[in-house]
């Protein structure tokens, strides 16, 4: 018996930071909710009504969890091995412009414009990564200021490109600055006719398995892993530090790029300007990595959570007076938590708060 | 009696760091603190300049106690130390790294002018002079130390602790330093050298105070004693434990020749031409910081050699890739297991499988035999008794000794026909201790080679067929297992000459 | 039409007030960011401290029309939200950038949320009753019509947004306590070896940082315009990060670097969109700073110097 409840308690040990982390952040949502006057219990009961409780509701936060473990799973890939980039939103902006230009002006039999507007959506974001490694090892430049440097350039380079070249005038006469939309055949088929839910929420899931095998289970994983232990070990090893890192961004760019492809897809079936930034949806991913520890499956989890605190979000500010921003508290929340490495330990019903002097960059 | 230390104790762990130790000082002596590695010193000093709080014990400043708690309050009392890592900022001139901290003001702003004249005249009063301009960014290391000595005068300190100041200096450098010290002894300022250096002792101090574990174990006049009597007293009486097997020395397998490391005109290697044959343990004995990781990572390509050859089975290896000499036959036990040996976060498999995974058994078209890497994992933990419940517990779960026998387990398990192993037993228990000078022997007694880089003196001893002293770099002897006493090597390692 | 207009001398003061004037909110942020850098801190949270200043100060403004209390409030406000995240870095040793990141979702949230909970109201909140920050009286120039377009329109804070890089590049290269701020920098550990309490003066920066985004923050929401709309500042902070690296976090550096990005912000917005899109023009500031700092790597690099990176 004994041994079971201690094997249990082992396997959901790394669960104990995150858990304790959102556990907090809906302590601060509820306080929050009380200044306003409104019943946090009842709030966070429509707040998960909204984001599970029918077919409805529940594709809606498929679907908006979508680009968010993709973007999770790029930071996840070159986080875990010490290479602290932001770029998700930019190669996001260039993989869905890439992929959707390709998909609309490509001519050619249907499937292999998917195949290379694919492809070349998310070269381009493998790409814009490299640069930035690039960057780093010759020119000793952070990465995260050159990749967030990249990513206000890409909004407004594909804002520039759209506006001058591919604007669609025909549907709301130029007023939104966005392309024009892909060919039926390409889109990404729906679950259900009514629903958001596309196959590209399964494609991610698929994904998440395949990154979970390359970092678990390959050489270049336990590389990379190694790395983020501890350099110094990797060198002695024999590792290519280098090597590791120019591997590491590119398929991290790869990734979120094809957050944006998915967008395209799944959602616009264009490229809209505007739309992949406004959610903040790299960002998000950035958390969903955080708080999964770089776990492919745990960025799964996390994703589907932070979307559906957005979905349930929605829900709270139409049937309560608790405006939609609350998602965005607790998120915030959730990754200063996360980010602080406040562990509490039960010992022999001792509660002892104690701060690990570890991490930071 | 100006400085008084009484009765201090240090404890960590179950080790004594200090134990019972007093100290005192008069005004305008040098003091010399010697003893061998983890003796203590580093710690007493500590204690004195507040960056260690004692267990028990007072320190007295013209006979009235004081309460040391942090460098501000050690400075306060006049109390400066020198440290062996300069602390100082490079991106500063010579002016702003002496007044830092305690920088003259005028009414709104720092008053560069007085501080550029306080250093002019402070440089004036010590006979060292400086240009207060001069920016620190490679400056030679011997007038680093002269900015880093005018720092603490300007704090207006009457006793200076100088920590190993001599080990990055040239020897000019080094006449140069010695000849201030005794300048400022004669104006009254009071000395406490750490040094590990005997002949440095005789020349400049003019008392010597010596520490073994943690004990004081002798305060002598330096005019009445000599650097035998004082090596003897530093490393102790030992009668080596010679019961391993006579075996048949084979081939060379590993050889340097004339290897040099010579950086900014200091030759942190130098000369270097050593040899291990098959069937042999070569100590290297020295006090550590005299080259030995240079050595290692000469041979292993991390740190690229002026001059001189690595051959390893008769293949040059000079300045190639870790890789390369580990594929030629070298596996290494490196000195610091947690930096370079191992990853404290990562699973005891993870650990174990570092410098396999990427061999047939282990790993294929890419992908690791995680099955595999933990059966080999177990086997390493039953054969080298390494406790422990699970290969999926993380390596910071392990105690020190029984990460240093996994360590060992995965480099000997190379089946390697050579092996460095560098400090094996730093900080572990006297039972793992035991086990690993038992496997070390094991394998040499299986007809491969090992070099075996240790400051504990002790341990050479007890293990070396041959052993070569190391200090500054430089060899400085060799001895066979036979011809090997303690003391001899002692009073070479501590920078006795065997010319005398 | 344009070539018409590039002539005209009128023209250029116009270019140049507009530039001062989208140039002012970056800077003050930049210099926070300066000061950050100079610590060795990257302080990414930026933006979701301007956010707070230019909310708070509006809040403030409601119920006081008071300029000094709104200003006020706003600096205590982003102060405060810098000083918790500098503990978050300092103290608890959270990841830099994360840390940050938290700090720029939970206020975009906080910032919309209290504006509906306060003000009843969602996008933007508009009242005849909020005041602005006064604005210089240039009228004895209306003669000399150049310098009365120049310095058209410019609030008090404006002007105080250069003077007080002057005051810090003073405060940086001239005062013990900047002498000292620079040195943490530089060595953390050496500072710590003479009994300088390092992490103070980090998170000192940090929440000084803060209050300098807070008065950025209340120019955006109380200077051409009086209005709190949700994320008013839309990037700026992340744009004064740039600025802060692009000035090599020196205050005179940093104003040159501001004026840059206010100027390259001008021209987008007066370029016609059939010439250039003035989109391109926007991205002009960003790609710059990366080929700004490369090229300063470069040479430092070359001189075999040592890269500060955080």
């Amino acid at each position: 018996m004994n041994k079971y409840y201690k094997k249990t308690l082992n396997l959901l040990e790394p669960l104990k930071q995150p858990a304790m982390a959102i556990g907090f952040a809906f302590i601060v949502g509820a306080i929050v909710m009380l200044f306003t006057g409104a019943n946090p219990i009842e709030v966070y009961g429509i707040m998960f009504k909204g984001a599970f409780s029918s077919q409805f509701y529940l594709s809606a936060t498929f679907a908006k969890a979508t680009p968010i473990i993709l973007t999770g799973l790029g930071a996840s890939v070159a986080w875990r091995a010490n290479c602290f980039a932001i770029g998700g939103e930019g190669q996001m902006i260039f993989g869905a412009l890439t992929a959707a230009l390709i998909a609309i002006y490509l001519p050619g039999p249907l499937w292999i414009r998917i195949i290379i507007s694919m492809i070349g959506g998310v070269a381009v974001g493998g790409g814009m990564s490299l640069f930035s490694a690039y960057l780093f090892d010759k020119l000793q430049m952070s990465l995260s200021i050159s990749t967030l440097m990249m990513n206000y350039s890409s909004k407004f380079l594909a804002m520039g490109l759209v506006v001058m070249f591919f604007l669609d005038t025909t549907s709301t006469g130029g007023m939104l600055k966005q392309t024009k939309q892909i060919p039926e055949g390409m889109r990404f088929p729906r679950v259900n006719a009514d629903y958001a839910l596309t196959i590209g929420f399964f494609i991610a899931v698929i994904i998440v398995l395949l990154v979970w095998f390359l970092l678990n289970k390959t050489k270049y994983g336990y590389e990379s892993k190694m790395t983020g232990y501890n350099p110094e070990f990797s060198r002695f090893g024999g590792i290519n530090a280098k090597r590791i890192m120019y591997l590491s961004l590119f398929i991290s760019g790869v990734l979120s790029a094809f957050a944006g492809v998915s967008e395209v897809y799944g959602t616009y079936f264009r490229y809209v300007s505007g739309s992949l930034v406004s959610g903040g949806t790299a960002w998000i991913g950035l958390n969903a990595a955080l708080i999964s520890a770089y776990n492919p499956i745990g960025v799964l989890i996390s994703s589907i959570i932070l979307a559906s605190i957005q979905t349930g979000g929605t829900a709270i500010s139409r049937f309560t007076d608790v405006p939609l921003e609350i998602s965005q508290i607790l998120q915030g929340c959730i990754t200063l938590f996360i980010s602080a490495k406040i562990i509490i330990k039960w010992r022999r019903k001792k509660k002892l708060i104690k701060v690990v002097e570890e991490g930071g960059n | 009696m100006f400085l008084r230390m009484e009765n201090i104790y240090k404890k960590y762990g179950s080790l004594y760091a200090n134990k019972d130790v007093g100290l005192t000082l008069k005004k305008g002596e040098i003091l010399a603190l010697v003893g061998e590695n983890g003796a203590g010193k580093t710690t007493i000093m500590k204690v004195l300049y507040g960056l260690v709080k004692p267990d028990s014990g007072d320190i007295f400043i013209n006979d009235k106690k004081v309460d040391i708690t942090n460098p501000r309050a050690a400075i306060k009392h006049g109390i400066g130390m020198v440290q062996q890592h300069f602390m100082l900022f490079d991106e500063f001139t010579v002016m702003e790294n002496i007044v830092y901290g305690r920088e003259p003001r005028g009414k709104l702003f720092f008053d560069v002018k007085k501080a550029k004249q306080d250093v002019i005249n402070l440089g004036k009063k010590y006979e060292l002079p400086l240009d207060p301009d001069r920016g620190l960014n490679g400056m030679p290391v011997g007038l680093k130390q002269r900015v880093e000595i005018l720092k603490v005068l300007y704090q207006d300190t009457d006793i200076i602790i100088f920590d190993e100041p001599t080990a990055v200096l040239t020897p000019q450098e080094v006449t140069e330093l010695l000849k201030t010290m005794k300048s400022l002894a004669a104006i009254g300022k009071s000395i406490i050298l750490i040094t590990h250096k005997l002949n440095e002792v005789m020349e400049v101090a003019d008392r010597a105070l010596v520490m073994r574990e943690g004990e004081k174990v002798g305060d002598v006049l330096v005019k009445d004693t000599s650097i035998k009597e004082l090596s003897y007293l530093m490393v102790g009486r030992h009668i080596p434990n010679r019961k391993v097997p006579k075996v048949k020395v084979g081939q060379t397998v590993f050889e340097t020749k004339n290897l040099s490391i010579v950086k900014k005109d200091v030759a942190i290697l130098d000369d270097v031409s050593i040899n291990v044959k098959r069937g042999e343990i070569v100590g290297i004995a020295g006090v550590s910081g005299n080259g030995q990781s240079e050595l290692v990572e000469a041979v292993f390509g991390l740190k690229k050699s002026t001059s001189g050859n690595v051959i390893i089975n008769g293949v040059d290896v000079t300045n190639t890739t870790i890789h390369n000499v580990r594929d030629n036959g070298v596996a290494l036990v490196p000195e610091d297991r947690n930096i370079h040996g191992s990853a404290a976060m990562a699973t005891l498999t993870e650990n174990s499988i570092m410098g396999y995974y990427h061999l047939d058994g282990f790993s294929k078209y890419g992908v690791i035999d995680y099955k595999a890497s933990e059966e080999f994992t177990k086997e390493l933990i039953n054969e080298f008794d390494v406790a422990s419940s699970s290969t999926k517990q993380l390596m910071n779960s392990l105690s020190g000794g029984n990460v240093q026998k996994l360590i060992l387990a995965r480099e000997i398990n190379h089946k390697s026909p050579f092996l460095i192993v560098a400090e094996p037993t730093r900080g572990v228990d006297i039972g793992a201790m035991e086990f690993i000078h038992k496997e070390l022997i094991q394998k040499r007694t299986n007809g491969d080679g090992v070099l075996l880089i240790s400051s504990e003196l002790t341990e050479i001893l007890d293990l070396s067929d041959r052993i070569y002293v190391i200090f500054e770099g430089q060899i400085k002897g060799e001895f066979t297992r036979e011809n090997a006493t303690k003391e001899e090597i002692g009073f070479l390692m501590l920078g006795g000459n065997s010319i005398e | 039409m344009i070539m018409a207009m590039v002539i005209d001398i009128e023209f250029i003061a116009h270019i140049l007030n507009s530039t001062f004037r989208l140039m002012t909110p970056i800077l003050f942020v930049a210099l926070g960011s300066a000061l950050c850098n100079r610590v060795f801190i990257f302080n990414i949270g930026l933006e979701g401290m301007m956010l707070t200043g230019a909310f708070f100060a509006i809040v403030a403004n409601y119920y006081t029309h008071s300029v000094i209390i709104s200003l006020l409030a706003a600096m205590f406000s982003a102060g405060l939200v810098a000083w918790v995240a500098g503990i978050f870095m300092v103290k608890f040793k959270g990841a830099m950038l994360v840390v940050g990141i938290s700090v720029n979702i939970l206020m975009l949230g906080a910032t919309t949320f209290l504006m509906q909970i306060i003000f009843g109201v969602k996008g933007a909140f508009v009242d005849t009753s909020l005041v602005s920050i006064p604005k210089v009286n240039v009228e004895f120039l209306r003669n000399v019509p150049f310098f009365y377009t120049l310095l058209g329109s410019l609030t008090y804070l404006d002007y105080f947004a250069v003077v007080l890089a002057v005051i810090l590049y003073y405060y940086m290269f001239r005062t013990v306590s900047g002498f000292r701020l620079r040195s943490i920098g530089f060595n953390k550990e050496a500072a710590n070896s003479i009994g300088i309490n390092a992490d103070r003066i980090q998170i000192g920066a940090i929440t000084f940082s803060g209050i300098l985004s807070g008065l950025g923050g209340a120019l955006l929401s109380m200077g051409a315009v009086t209005m709190f709309i949700q994320n008013i500042t839309s990037g700026r902070g992340f744009m004064a990060m740039a600025a802060g690296a692009l000035g090599s976090a020196h205050p005179i550096g940093v104003v040159f670097a501001s004026t840059f990005f206010g100027l390259a912000q001008t021209l987008s917005n007066i370029f016609d969109t059939q010439i250039i899109s003035s989109e391109f023009m926007k991205a002009i500031p960003y790609l710059a700073t990366i080929v700004a700092l490369g090229i300063f790597n470069y040479t430092k690099i070359k001189r075999g110097g040592r890269i500060n990176n955080i």
